[in-house]
């Protein structure tokens, strides 16, 4: 990773001179906030010089120093610091660009596209990737982990802002199999609702599951699971607060892919509420209603309390509701 | 089936002279060998390597158990509140399969991706020898397609053999191979003293088509089932997993029904049943490894035991009708369920699960009868 070069001398370097669209070295996308470096630089000017490369044309461009490059025009500075490599070679600058870059936080976003870049702009083999570049870039050595971060490379800017934000990468590979508009609705609901990982498995799982099942059928795709399950109606109701809604949503969801389950529940929950139990009493079915036995709590604050909750279950053990719940074990 | 040839075969070198490694080189001359000192070895490069789990089931190794090889089956570890036992053991003398059944458990279960025979047999028989006789008066009944196909490779290996041959000689043991391909030719001309039940794990057509992968087509299964009658065995079948879908009752019935016209019913040691169950992880790996098969999209909930399961009235309704089925033309095969829980076994039978011993018992005795 030495370069065969002594280090250039310091230049003060127009910026008019640097050809900022050739990203071929470029580690961090584009588009990834960068407000803290755009503060600093606003108030301090750039202070690291940026690494560059001469350029067809009597231009420049960047090796290391692309963020800092895009700042330093967003606040009309015309000059700045740089070194100038003349005789480095791309792979060799890349990297000296990844060295710099893991001495900071590093996202799996800059991990992946400095190994998609590695492996299809410098064409370094895959067995090199795994034994020198992924302990470089601080992830385990395995091909595994190789294939997954080469596939969150290769996704589209889309998806990877979505996993910028915070989509689950998993969800997001097989996202990348759903149509544009299916992908659309799906990333446009995590905007919405900003539900945390576990939640978006399971949207996920579900409007996955239910996709497939109607293009299996032939039926269509998402939109119609989306219609027909009332989760649509669910998400355009204004009047009903985000977290309701997007339980709302599920429920649908869930509904439509489960749907004798679904009946089940409605059943249990009308025998239920035939009983009349009182809030101290808690009667609860085992999840999924798996199971042989029906819990039964109660708390009470005092004797009589107790007599009464106790004349309750009595009560409540000769009622033909109970009966029938017992049947949904 | 599929025939399995493999691209490559790891023998360790402890394993060298044993009759298995002979059997397998000898059928397999063409292919490249490697010795190993320990295949343990293996494991870490594959780790490494990653390679799919397709591409590693090309390499065969031979290898020495190093551990046991009978265990209690692996259902009798959630016995109890999650599921009834039926009392079996296993002899892991396998591990991995070549067939690609898309719903096969051994795709997320196993850690070592490559097929591996433990060709130390003597030793497996040991450990069985020392256990039956230190049991006399308990009835074991033992299944080697655990983590295996119990015959899928025995056209290589000749394992079937001795282990025929070895339960022959004992009163309180029934040997199980539990198979869906139709490699019995080793099966023929053994003296197997009624002590070894021969089963396939059978689904309808339709189902076998659809997800069962290099696997026997029905027909063939049970054209093997047919020939192991006609050589004194007594045979089984596992309706395992069952799948639902549109049209499963009339599949079903055919299925059962063909079974009894073809082969007598007394020659019919058991018939399990049990239905499609998927740990979440292999949901996934399902997905995207057949991403054309329509079984993780039936209606599937998490259970106690941790597995996703058909919801539980689906599940009665097609273990209710395959008992009809059954005991519509053979009212004295046993039927029993597989890893089911006792309100399942009560619903479906309309009485309390059996004492596990006891059921454990009467179907080893009925094998033998």
């Amino acid at each position: 990773m030495s370069l065969p070069e002594p280090l250039p001398a310091l230049e003060i370097v127009e910026l008019a001179r640097i050809d900022g669209s050739d990203e071929t070295l470029a580690i961090t996308p584009r588009w990834f906030p960068m407000d803290r470096l755009a503060a600093s630089i606003r108030c301090m000017g750039v202070v690291t010089p940026l690494h560059l490369q001469p350029a067809p044309a009597g231009k420049l461009r960047i090796a290391m120093g692309f963020r800092r490059y895009r700042a330093a025009r967003e606040y009309g500075f015309r000059k700045v610091p740089a070194l100038v490599w003349t005789r480095a070679s791309d792979l060799q600058l890349f990297d000296c660009a990844l060295a710099e870059k893991v001495t900071g936080p590093l996202h799996d976003l800059e991990r992946a596209r400095a190994l998609v870049k590695l492996r299809a702009q410098f064409g370094v083999e895959e067995e090199s990737l795994i034994d020198r570049y992924l302990p470089l870039l601080n992830a385990p050595p395995s091909r595994h982990r190789l294939r997954v971060l080469l596939r969150l490379g290769r996704l589209d800017e889309a998806l990877q802002r979505a996993v910028h934000r915070s989509l689950d990468p998993e969800t997001a590979f097989r996202l990348a199999a759903w149509r544009v508009a299916e992908r659309e609705l799906f990333l446009g609901l995590l905007k919405r609702y900003e539900p945390g990982r576990n939640r978006q498995r399971e949207l996920f799982g579900l409007l996955d599951d239910l996709r497939s099942s109607e293009r299996r059928r032939g039926s269509g795709g998402l939109d119609r699971v989306w219609q027909a399950s009332g989760a649509s109606e669910a998400d355009e109701d204004a009047g009903t607060v985000r977290p309701l809604r997007f339980r709302r949503i599920l429920d649908c969801l869930h509904r439509l892919r489960r749907p004798r389950l679904s009946r089940h529940q409605d059943r249990y929950r009308r025998l239920k509420g035939g009983l009349k139990i009182p809030p101290q009493i808690r009667l609860q079915v085992p999840p999924y209603f798996e199971g042989d036995q029906l819990s039964v709590s109660f708390s009470c604050r005092n004797q009589a309390e107790f007599r009464h909750l106790v004349g309750r279950l009595e009560e409540m053990g000769g009622r033909a509701e109970l009966g029938r719940i017992f049947e949904l074990l | 089936m599929v025939a399995y040839t493999p691209d490559k075969i790891y023998v360790e070198r402890g394993v060298a002279d044993s009759w298995i490694t002979r059997n397998v080189l000898r059928r397999l001359p063409a292919t490249p060998v490697e010795w190993l000192e320990d295949s343990r070895t293996l494991l870490s490069a594959s780790r490494r390597a990653g390679p799919s789990l397709a591409a590693a089931k090309r390499s065969l190794v031979l290898a020495r158990h190093k551990g046991r090889f009978f265990k209690d089956c692996p259902a009798g570890r959630s016995r109890g509140e999650r599921n009834v036992c039926c009392n079996y053991f296993v002899v892991n003398y396998a591990s991995n399969c070549h067939m690609e059944c898309s719903y096969c458990y051994l795709q997320t279960h196993l850690n070592f991706p490559h097929l591996v025979v433990y060709a130390n047999y003597p030793d497996l028989l040991q450990e069985l020898e020392a256990r039956f006789e230190s049991h006399p008066s308990t009835p074991f009944r033992v299944g080697t397609g655990e983590l295996a196909d119990s015959l899928a490779l025995d056209s290589l290996t000749r394992y079937s053999v001795p282990l025929v041959e070895f339960f022959s000689r004992y009163g309180n043991a029934i040997l199980e191979f539990k198979t869906k391909s139709d490699c019995v030719e080793n099966l023929m001309g053994l003296d197997h003293g009624g002590r070894t039940v021969v089963s396939w794990s059978i689904n309808p057509r339709a189902v076998q088509e659809s997800d069962e992968h290099r696997t026997a087509s029905i027909e063939r299964r049970l054209r093997a089932a047919e020939r192991c009658v006609a050589e004194g065995y007594r045979v089984g079948f596992h309706l395992d997993p069952m799948i639902h879908y549109p049209g499963w009752q009339g599949d079903y019935e055919d299925l059962v029904d063909e079974i009894f016209r073809r082969l007598p019913s007394r020659s019919v040691a058991w018939i399990s049943l049990g239905s499609l169950r998927l740990s979440a992880g292999l949901k996934a790996f399902m997905r995207s490894r057949f991403p054309r098969s329509g079984l993780p999209l039936g209606e599937l909930v998490p259970v106690p035991d941790g597995k996703l399961r058909y919801f539980w009235p689906i599940r009665v309704r097609m273990y209710r009708s395959a008992v009809e089925w059954v005991r519509a033309r053979s009212p004295r095969t046993p039927v029993y369920l597989c890893m089911e829980r006792p309100g399942v076994w009560s619903k479906v039978f309309a009485q309390a699960p059996p004492d596990e011993k006891r059921l454990g018992r009467s179907l080893a005795v009925t094998a033998a009868r």
